[in-house]
């Protein structure tokens, strides 16, 4: 819990450091507030990832970045410098748009090219960095480059949007939902590879998805927005473990959440009563006795067994009332005493096991002391 | 269940589906197909003078067929300069029409189509506002203006800008007022169309890799909206070639335009068979332009 705390708030004084400062940044339509006073702090060279649902904010903030929308108040820094007020054209920023936008009139050349050519260089230069960047991108073979975007496969259309967002040397890249268009195999292998290109430029890179899973493979850090405001800033196993508050540890990955009030609160442990039973939590908390809290687990750290555990905290009883087989892991759905519904999965790690619960069987849930959330907000 | 079978089964729609096919090619054919036959038949015959205007291409006499097939008509169009240099003056004026229409026309189409959402409608209505009144009588109204002692000449003499009236009537500067004027929304609405759908992430993107708006516009918003240019051109264009009523109206003798001449061949001389062949020429100067923008249609539908 404090360290979800700590990651969340950095201390002000190392701003300077960072590459990209976004500092109480506020943009209202209206009376709607779509970025609601959003600090955040990026480093150079990282991969910084905007998650959340549609609506929440992230691609306003993003198209603040790229010079399209005028934040209604507050800083942006890169590099130093405050480019809250430059047009998108003299940014050193360059985005790659969902479903890419690229210029259906140019040919994959020219499309690549568009962007030296206002910068007036030299036409040998230009040349060699549309060709570097086409091997960059391997689409250097076969005369891709005289096609028309049209022509292209998805994927290829997407190699060859990244290659014309970096064609310009940015200082900052921005992805907008990067994958989106591409089917889900093609996605997964493309996350690594866009990661690796990214990496290989060395270029800072602020992307914005919907797609937990797409965010935790390629970022350094994920923000997690929500209605406008960052929720948590973390590392991905940071907001996975230690998500900060019960929107977060719902909205990455599935939790298992039961409502208490804190029994016993110690420097080295606490005790959450429920209607669960005792939830014993091995560590410190920011609440004190007597507190409203939710208590959060993750399914792969409950154990599934129909041997009753011992000892007087972390467990409970249920019955199978569903279970889902997908292949590496199974997903059981337990209905406890009190009729909630407790997702518990485990993995498959032998082709064939005996003895596993099956529908309608009396089962207990049990789990470790550590591997508890306790979420205040 | 009977007529949900009925419904499923080819044999009961496809009489169905060949009439919608075959109802705009059978309008084709009976009023433009036909009437172009005839025409083109008539371009063959030759004179007869008074109450009837043209001979007969096939006769019988004394039991023989009589083809009576003349080329003479296209001969003297070929030979007499005054048809070339009319044609030539038609499609210079045709053109011209075009160039001014797509100047003024694009930017009114560009705004138009970034406008407010909510007013874009009523911005449409504007532009198709005149073809509630009489073309004719918008024309004629275009006389009450330009004349020598018109609205326009006695608002510039009473401001003090001019002493003498402009003689603007009846030369080429009120020619091209007029067809200007009446072709205009014909060049807005396809422009229209076309810049109101265009993207505006590609603008974006363009922004993104440091393109200014005046570069943007030129190296994305032109070129994606070329089919929008032909279009309006092609409607611009085409009817301007054998436009009659303005040069009549609003023209000179300077202005001397292929309908004008068409018009003489058939109530003044009545010579239909020449009228015909004029007719005809005029066709295959059209259909250079058509030709042209089927062509990059067919081109365009394939990128797709």
């Amino acid at each position: 819990m404090q360290q979800a705390e700590q990651a969340q708030a950095r201390p002000r004084d190392d701003v300077a450091q960072d590459f990209l400062v976004i500092q109480n940044v506020v943009k209202s339509f209206d009376a709607l507030r779509a970025v609601d006073d959003v600090s955040i702090a990026i480093r150079k060279g990282e991969i910084f990832a905007l998650l959340g649902s549609s609506g929440c904010g992230k691609t306003t903030l993003l198209r603040m970045l790229a010079g399209f929308e005028v934040p209604t108040s507050g800083k942006i820094f890169l590099a130093g410098t405050d480019i809250r007020t430059f047009p998108a054209y003299a940014r050193p920023i360059n985005m790659m748009f969902q479903s890419y936008a690229l210029f259906p009139h140019l040919t994959v050349w020219d499309n690549i090219a568009f962007g030296l050519r206002r910068d007036g260089l030299p036409k040998a230069e230009i040349a060699e960095r549309v060709d570097s960047m086409l091997k960059l991108v391997q689409l250097h073979v076969k005369g891709y480059a005289k096609r028309k975007p049209h022509q292209l496969s998805g994927g290829q259309q997407q190699r060859v949007a990244l290659a014309r967002s970096l064609a310009k040397r940015p200082q900052l890249l921005l992805l907008d939902e990067p994958l989106a268009a591409l089917d889900k195999k093609l996605r997964e292998e493309t996350q690594l590879e866009l990661v690796n290109i990214v990496e290989r430029v060395g270029v800072t890179c602020v992307m914005v998805t919907h797609d937990q899973e797409e965010a935790m493979t390629m970022a350094s850090r994920i923000a997690v927005m929500s209605e406008g405001k960052i929720l948590q800033v973390g590392a991905p196993d940071e907001i996975y473990e230690t998500p900060n508050c019960r929107f977060v540890a719902d909205f990455i990955g599935n939790v298992n959440t039961f409502n208490g009030r804190v029994a016993i609160d110690e420097p080295d442990h606490c005790i959450v009563d429920t209607l669960e039973g005792q939830f014993y939590v091995g560590h410190g908390i920011s609440g004190t006795k007597g507190m409203d809290v939710s208590v959060g687990i993750r399914p792969e750290k409950m154990r599934i067994s129909r041997n009753a555990p011992e000892g007087a905290y972390n467990h409970t009883e249920g019955v199978v009332e569903d279970m889902a087989y997908l292949g590496s892991y199974t997903v059981y759905h337990v209905k406890l005493k009190t009729g909630k519904i407790c997702k518990v999965s485990t993995a498959n790690t032998q082709r064939h096991i005996g003895d596993r619960p099956s529908w309608n069987d009396r089962v207990y849930l049990s789990w470790g002391q550590s591997d508890l959330v306790v979420l205040t907000r | 269940m009977s007529s949900i079978l009925k419904c499923l089964d080819p044999r009961t729609w496809l009489p169905g589906r060949y009439f919608v096919i075959g109802t705009p090619y059978l309008w084709l054919i009976l009023f433009f197909l036909v009437p172009f036959l005839i025409v083109f038949k008539l371009s063959f015959t030759e004179p007869l003078g008074a109450g009837n205007p043209f001979g007969q291409l096939v006769t019988w006499a004394d039991g023989f067929i009589n083809f009576r097939f003349k080329v003479a008509n296209y001969e003297f169009i070929a030979e007499d300069q005054l048809y070339f240099l009319t044609y030539l003056s038609s499609i210079r004026y045709a053109a011209l029409t075009t160039v001014f229409c797509l100047f003024i026309g694009y930017p009114f189409a560009y705004f138009m189509a970034r406008a407010k959402p909510t007013i874009r409608p009523t911005l449409m209505m504007l532009v198709m506002l005149p073809f509630w009144t009489s073309f004719l009588l918008r024309v004629y109204a275009w006389k009450g203006i330009l004349t020598n002692h018109g609205l326009l000449n006695n608002f510039l003499m009473s401001m003090g800008v001019i002493q003498s009236p402009i003689h603007i009537m009846n030369t080429p500067v009120s020619l091209m007022i007029g067809m200007v004027y009446v072709y205009l929304p014909f060049m807005i609405l396809p422009l229209y169309s076309n810049l109101v759908k265009m993207d505006v992430r590609f603008l974006e993107a363009a922004a993104d890799l440091g393109s200014k708006p005046w570069v943007t516009f030129w190296k994305v918003t032109v070129p994606l909206s070329k089919s929008g240019i032909i279009a309006g051109s092609m409607l611009v264009f085409i009817p301007c070639i054998g436009e009659f009523v303005v040069p009549e109206l609003l023209g000179g003798p300077q202005t001397l335009m292929i309908g004008r001449v068409l018009w003489d061949e058939f109530f003044s001389n009545n010579d239909w068979p020449m009228a015909a062949t004029v007719a005809v020429v005029m066709l295959v100067i059209i259909m250079f332009p058509l030709a042209i923008f089927n062509r990059y249609q067919a081109q365009e539908q394939g990128a797709k």
